[in-house]
Order: C-alpha cells, then structure tokens, then sequence
C-alpha cells in the first residue's frame, strides 16, 4: 500500500539502529519521528496522532510492553497499530504480549530492512480496515 | 529351599551306605541259595550270610556317626545363616576324623580361644542387624546427603549430622516429625509435599527451599517407604546445581542480546547499501563505518567469550613482554577516544612524570583497561567527568579510574567481579553489556601478581583501582 505521507513513531533507544529504521522508512515515503526513550515517545503519543508505533522492547526506563499498555490507555492513539521489536529471546513471552497489547505484528533483532518496511506497512494497512 | 537341601545331604549318605550293605547280602544270599538248590554249596553255609551281615553293621555304624556329624554341624551352620539379633549362638567341635569333621574343628579350633571366638560371634550378629545400629549411622554421619529413619507414625528414629545440619536441628532429632520440622521452615511447600506424599506409593522426590536471597538453599527431599518399619528420608543440598543453571540461563540470556544487537545492526545497514543505488556518498560512507564498529564490538563479545572460557578452564595465561605503560595508556585512550567525544565526558588524565617500563601481557592488560575506562564512560550520563591517573609507590603502580557515573550499590559491589554479573539498576540494564569485562579485568591483574578494588556511591561515582607489584614486575624484565 501507499505509505507516503503516514507519520509513524519509532521507539528505540539504540542510535544506530533507529537511524537505519528511520532511513528505510523515509525511503517509502513515510514521516518518521524517532523517541529515544519509551516516556519521550509516550509524551508525543499523548500530543500528536501517529498512524504507526514501531517500538523496542528493551528501553531504559518505559520498556516497549509498559509503553503499549499505557498508549491503550491514554487518550489519543489509542487504537495505533503497533509493531514490537526485541532482541530477548524465549524469556519473554511473545504470543501473550501480542493479544494482550493487540500487537500486529513481532519483529524480532535481527530483521531484514525489507521485512520491517513490509511489516510496518501491514500495520498501516491494518489501521485503514 | 536350602534349608531342606542342606538337611537332605546326610540322608542321601546313610541311603547310599544302607543300599550298598544290602545289596551285598542279597547278592551273597541269591548266590548261597542258588548253590544250595544245585547242590554244591556243602560246607560252612553260614559265612555265606554272616559276612554280609557284618558289613551291613559295619556300615550302618559308621554311616551313622558321619550323619550325626554332619547333622551337628549343619545344625550350627544354619544357626550361623540365620543368626537373628536376639539368638544365642554357641559353636562347637564334633568327634570324629572323617575330612568333612576335621575340617570343622580346625575351623572352631581356630576361633577357640574364647575372645576371638565370642568376637566372631558379636561381629556376625552386629551385622545381621537393622540399619539403625551405631556403626551405619558413624558412616552416614560424614556423608554429605542428609539421612533420616522414621517409624510408621512418621517420628525420627535416627537422623544423621547433615540431615539435622540441613534442616538447622538442635539435638538428635529423636521423636521429632520430618514433616513438622519442613512446616516450621517452610508452611507453602510443606503443603504441596504433604499433598505428594499422601498420594505417593513408595517413594517421593521433591525440591525444597530453605531462606531466600544470599543465603538460599535448595534442597531435594526424597523419602522412601520402608517394607514394615516407616520411611528413609535422604536430602541433598542441590544449591550449587541450581547455581550453576542459573548462570547458564542468564549466560544464554546476555549472549543472545550481546549477539543480537550488533548483527541486527549490521544486517540492516548492508541491507540498505544493498537495497537503493541512491544513497548519498557521506551516508554510504557513514552506514559502512556503522557496520565496521558494529562487526568490532561482536568481535570484542566473540573474545571476551573466549577469555571466559579460558578462565574457565584455568588456562588463561600471559604472554609478558617488556612493556612502555605510558605507550599502553595511549592505547587505551585511542581506542575510548570517539565515545568520549559523543557523550561529551569531560577526561582528565594524571600520569607521573615518567613511567617504568614493566614486563606485562601488553594486550590482556590493554583490554583490562579498556575495560575499566570504557565502563567508566559507559555508565556516566552525558558530560559527566571520567579521570584516569597512575600513581607510584616505591613498590607498586596504581591505576586509578573514577567517574562521575551512576554508583553501584553496596550490594552489586560483592558481586561485580563475578562472571556475567549485570546490576539490576534500570540505568545500568538498558546498556547493552556481557558482564564479563570486569571478571576478565580482575583475573589480569591477579596473574600479574595484582588486584583490583572498587569505591563507590550510588549516584555519586566510582573509583577502580588497579594495583600491580611494578617491583616485581620490573625485577622480572
């Protein structure tokens, strides 16, 4: 689908990694605003409409799973599709994460740059119906 | 069954001896009759009869004091096979010369002097006796495994040193219910145990665990029945087993993330260059430098793994070699230079006037203080100070490393030299690290005869010191 134009957030603490999510996505069109910690992102959650929340796992202070369930809960985007990304491996448990946040997809480290533009694309897409 | 063949023996020899003395008078009465009735049996019939007839007396005597014999001493070695605790057992010789008797008697002979005889007897009727005696418990009491004996009713017969150790019992225990001294420490699981228990057949194993924090133990419980007389109750201290999968646990854990991070990275930038024909020169440049530093930190994970393993297996050694420590430093901080420059730490360094050379593993002690610097920076926010000095003693050489960073708690201190040992502090958890630089940074100092200590205060700071016998080290060279 056509993703030019849609804002998407990016929650994640780690520079390098963001700034390759962020070089992708901008590569499809898409307006990408990075949050380097989970309570920056929230803060724009709660001030500005995103169509997209691509988030960390690991962050330091608001991880990725305290942030979700605040953003269900807090007032405006409350309904973001939202992609998880995490380097934790069976430690964390990923199925019930993903109904209970109402996650659209897991992303897991390390990812190819094309499955993430297709996976935030599908969240996209799954926003519209 | 045994019994019975044993008793069957003398029999068969009495048998045999009554079958062969009459078969020799009915052999010798057939040949006189048949002589009598041909008529040529004349003279002196009765021999015929008689000398049979004595042989068969004969015989029947001498059979008969063998039997007896043996019956007497098969009767006393029955008594031996089945020497209970509370039978009276007396051995004694028997007459006779044949070998099966002189054989006994030099065995009773042997044993005849009264001690040696009655020890005998005390020593076999000790060991036909129940698992409660003294001598079983002695041996019991230096094993490690914690043993009870318990009667029907559950009360302790018997419990050995490590089973009261491990339950912490004053006194023998005598009397006491297992199942109420486990409700005393612990009334949760004594619960679940009781529910295994009540529904148990034999036996049943499960895990306990006494105390919590520093000072927890793991115990496994097993308790077997016992055919009529109650249980066996055997504990072990499985602490060091649960230790020792946790480490493995968490080990898997950070190598996943440490391994995870840089490829992921990695795999995304060169996805990229390969991707799009488009990318502006600098940013090429940019997203290939990326790539390098993050294939060098795996690098960097990939040894320290390695360093571990030879740690592990007491082979990590040194390769010395005349060294200039002012050189060293240099190193050191060329390798930090970039990330101290990115966070903005302010770096101060002191270094005396002039360094002796030292004989030291130039790259295991590079590393080391990487380590130690790089933590420094690592774990100090954005502009705060760092400030690397070396001090000199007459003897010694001090390299100090303090920081304005997070601190680490009075409780992370006893454990930040242990191997893959990570703060829980959040500020310290969202930083990717392998918890091994400090493990491996404490055993290089220790090969070159040094140690390493820590001073620090939560938010305020810390202070490493490295000190190394520079005396030794330079006598060395």
């Amino acid at each position: 689908m056509d993703v030019a134009g849609k804002r998407v957030l990016v929650a994640e603490d780690n520079r390098v990694m963001s700034d390759v999510i962020r070089f992708n996505l901008q590569r499809t069109g898409a307006v990408v605003t990075v949050a380097s910690t989970g309570s920056k992102a929230l803060e724009m959650l709660r001030t500005e409409d995103f169509d997209a929340l691509l988030s960390d796992y690991q962050m330091p202070g608001l991880n990725g799973e305290e942030l979700c369930r605040k953003v269900r809960h807090c007032g405006r985007n409350e309904q973001i599709p939202i992609v998880m990304i995490s380097a934790k491996g069976y430690e964390i448990d990923k199925p019930r994460l993903q109904e209970e946040l109402g996650l659209t997809r897991f992303l897991h480290k390390p990812f190819s740059a094309r499955q993430m533009v297709d996976v935030v694309q599908e969240a996209l897409s799954s926003a519209r119906t | 069954m045994a019994a019975h063949r044993y008793l069957s023996l003398p029999r068969r020899l009495a048998a045999l001896i009554l079958v062969v003395g009459l078969s020799c008078l009915l052999v010798n009465v057939s040949i006189s009759l048949m002589m009598a009735w041909n008529g040529t049996l004349t003279e002196r019939p009765s021999y015929a009869i008689i000398i049979p007839l004595l042989i068969l007396i004969l015989g029947a005597c001498a059979a008969k004091r063998v039997v007896r014999n043996y019956a007497e001493i098969e009767e006393q070695l029955r008594g031996l096979a089945f020497l209970s605790a509370t039978s009276d057992l007396k051995l004694h010789p028997v007459h006779g010369s044949d070998p099966v008797a002189s054989g006994w008697n030099y065995i009773i002979d042997r044993f005849s002097g009264k001690s040696a005889l009655s020890r005998l007897e005390a020593r076999l009727a000790q060991g036909s006796r129940g698992p409660t005696d003294a001598p079983l418990m002695e041996v019991l009491d230096q094993l490690p495994d914690g043993y009870a004996l318990t009667d029907a009713n559950g009360r302790i017969t018997q419990a050995s040193r490590a089973f009261r150790m491990l339950l912490n019992m004053t006194g023998t225990g005598t009397g006491q219910s297992v199942e109420q001294i486990l409700h005393g420490i612990s009334a949760d699981q004594t619960g679940a145990l009781m529910q295994r228990l009540k529904g148990s057949g034999r036996a049943v194993v499960m895990e306990f665990v006494i105390g919590e924090g520093e000072t927890t133990t793991f115990l496994r419980v097993a308790r077997h029945a016992q055919a009529d007389r109650g249980y066996v109750w055997i504990l072990r201290d499985i602490s060091q087993q649960k230790l020792a999968e946790e480490m493995r646990t968490q080990f898997v854990m950070t190598a996943t993330h440490e391994l995870r991070t840089p490829l992921a990275n990695i795999k995304a930038y060169s996805e990229s260059l390969a991707l799009y024909d488009d990318i502006d020169p600098e940013e090429q440049k940019h997203f290939f430098n990326t790539i390098h530093s993050e294939a060098t930190r795996l690098a960097r994970f990939v040894d320290e793994l390695l360093n571990v393993s030879q740690m592990e297996a007491g082979s990590l050694s040194l390769a010395t070699h005349e060294t200039d420590i002012s050189r060293l430093i240099e190193e050191v901080m060329v390798n930090l230079q970039p990330e101290i420059e990115r966070k903005k730490i302010h770096f101060e360094q002191r270094l005396p006037a002039k360094i002796p050379r030292l004989c030291v593993d130039k790259d295991k002690l590079t590393a080391s203080l990487v380590n130690l610097v790089g933590n420094a920076v690592k774990y100090t926010p954005d502009e705060g100070k760092v400030r690397l000095e070396v001090e000199l003693t007459p003897t010694e050489m001090l390299i100090h490393v303090e920081d304005t960073g997070f601190g680490i708690a009075p409780d992370d201190q006893a454990k930040l030299f242990d191997k893959f040992f990570r703060s829980s502090d959040e500020r310290v958890q969202a930083i990717s690290g392998s918890g091994l630089g400090l493990a491996f940074t404490q055993e290089v100092a220790r090969l070159h005869g040094g140690r390493i200590a820590v001073h620090s205060e939560l938010n305020k700071g810390s202070r490493f010191t490295m000190t190394l016998p520079r005396l030794r080290l330079q006598a060395a060279s």
